[in-house]
């Protein structure tokens, strides 16, 4: 195999359009549930005087202004009126770019107080390809692939994969190579523990070997990637990424909510398709005397052909 | 297999641009992480729990008391001020060489609970816990950082 036949089948596999749908629920989704029930924060930024306002570098090449309570709110509403008809498939290459620009101004907002959070460049990266994605992508569309829209997937998978791999690379930074060696669980957990988790705290041998277990994977995500063409092993390592999350948002109550619903794209959700769910539901109620369901084929995902 | 396709396939061009930005985003955020700092985001270092503690040390928290006019003590949270811990973290030298910033917590407070008592003070509080094998040993120790009360007279 060429490289370019390398490259070309790893940026370039087609994927079906009903992902496409499925991802732009999900995003518009994620936006709605954000604001309130995520990160009340950011909305909460609208009562901080702007003398807390710590412009980031983007703040201040780009001519942002400091946030007060008409810009936060306004910023949210905007975001809210595009996230709508983008979730439902109207006009979402329009609507996309006005989430887009709102929600990367809601970053802004966000991460200008003094801490920034590391949880939404896989999220921020999905809301940009879904504006370049076709508008006429239906839900449970198996049947119309498109290159570009797997070049677009595997960006934001290359986005996904960098956050865990980087985040490796960022305690061998900040917390130098011993970092696995450290009481960062322990302290972790002071913080902010729950009842699963400050149990914990009384066995610092199993947290000492949890930091272990972090950095090996972490270091070891980019596999998630070479693997496109086992689908079964490929969904296995995803399953165990949103298993590690379960994990960390009981013990911590972080969920990295926004990076969640990024990874989503690693997964068939082309298959969901809620009007043949309605319609079977329906079905199974109409017509239970007959005993007789229907056979839907089995579904195909090996793309090598 | 029934890959049925309504586009156009790509040109080698729009192949080469494609693939050209895919490897610019994993370089910028590669080089963002070896060289860069938060301020570039949303290129930045992804340093979540990224600072070691010592098994064998101090760890600390951080947090905020408020007094109301009816001198009641109010411990915030994140979700009081939209003012988060992390972000006082973030600024706590620009707290500890000016508390009258502390007003500004003060105000935003106010402006989330309109319908309560004024606030006339504020502290920042740092609380130590002393790890030995990471085991917290009990041995705590609580230091003031920066003090601010209405009439500005801390």
């Amino acid at each position: 195999m060429s490289v370019r036949t390398a490259v070309n089948g790893f940026f370039f596999e087609p994927v079906p359009l009903g992902r496409v749908a499925a991802m732009r629920f999900l995003a518009g989704l994620y936006v709605w549930i954000e604001w309130w029930a995520y990160m009340p924060f950011i909305f909460g930024h609208r009562f901080v005087p702007g003398e807390l306002y710590q412009p980031l570098f983007i703040g201040r090449v780009l001519p942002l202004p400091t946030p007060d309570y008409w810009l936060v709110t306004g910023t949210l509403v905007v975001m809210l009126a595009a996230a709508t008809p983008m979730m439902f498939g109207y006009r979402p290459k329009l609507f996309g770019w006005i989430l887009f620009a709102a929600y990367f101004e809601w970053m802004v907002i966000a991460n200008s107080y003094g801490k920034v959070d590391h949880a939404s460049f896989g999220f921020m990266t999905l809301l940009l390809v879904l504006c370049m994605m076709p508008s006429h992508a239906k839900w449970g569309d198996r049947e119309h692939r498109s290159e570009r829209v797997g070049w677009g997937f595997k960006l934001v998978q290359l986005a996904v994969v960098c956050t865990y791999f980087l985040s490796a690379w960022a305690k061998f930074r900040y917390g130098g190579f011993d970092w696995a060696n450290s009481g960062v669980f322990t302290w972790a957990i002071i913080r902010r523990g729950t009842v699963f988790s400050n149990w914990l705290l009384d066995f610092p041998g199993l947290l000492h070997a949890a930091q272990w277990g972090m950095i090996a994977f972490e270091l070891l995500t980019p596999v998630v990637l070479l693997v496109y063409r086992w689908k079964r092993v490929q969904y296995a390592i995803v399953a165990f990424l949103y298993c590690f999350h379960v994990a960390v948002f009981a013990s911590l109550g972080i969920s990295f909510l926004p990076h969640l619903v990024a990874m989503a794209c690693f997964l068939p959700l082309e298959r969901i398709d809620p009007r043949e769910i309605a319609r079977k539901t329906k079905a199974r109620f109409t017509r239970r005397d007959t005993g007789h369901t229907e056979r839907e084929p089995e579904p195909q995902f090996e793309s090598g052909a | 297999m029934p890959a049925e396709r309504t586009e156009r396939p790509l040109s080698r061009t729009g192949k080469v641009v494609r693939v050209a930005a895919a490897a610019a985003m994993v370089l910028a955020l590669m080089a963002t992480s070896v060289w860069g700092e938060d301020d570039f985001f949303p290129f930045a270092p992804f340093k979540m729990y990224s600072r070691a503690t010592d098994p064998d040390g101090w760890v600390k928290s951080t947090n905020v008391f408020l007094t109301d006019a009816e001198g009641e003590r109010i411990a915030i949270d994140d979700d009081d001020t939209g003012f988060r811990r992390a972000e006082l973290e973030g600024q706590l030298t620009r707290f500890r060489e000016d508390p009258d910033l502390l007003a500004h917590i003060a105000a935003a407070y106010e402006a989330a609970h309109p319908g309560d008592p004024e606030i006339v003070g504020a502290e920042i509080v740092t609380r130590r816990y002393e790890l030995v094998d990471g085991e917290r040993t009990g041995e705590e120790t609580e230091e003031i950082v920066a003090v601010w009360t209405e009439e500005g007279t801390a």
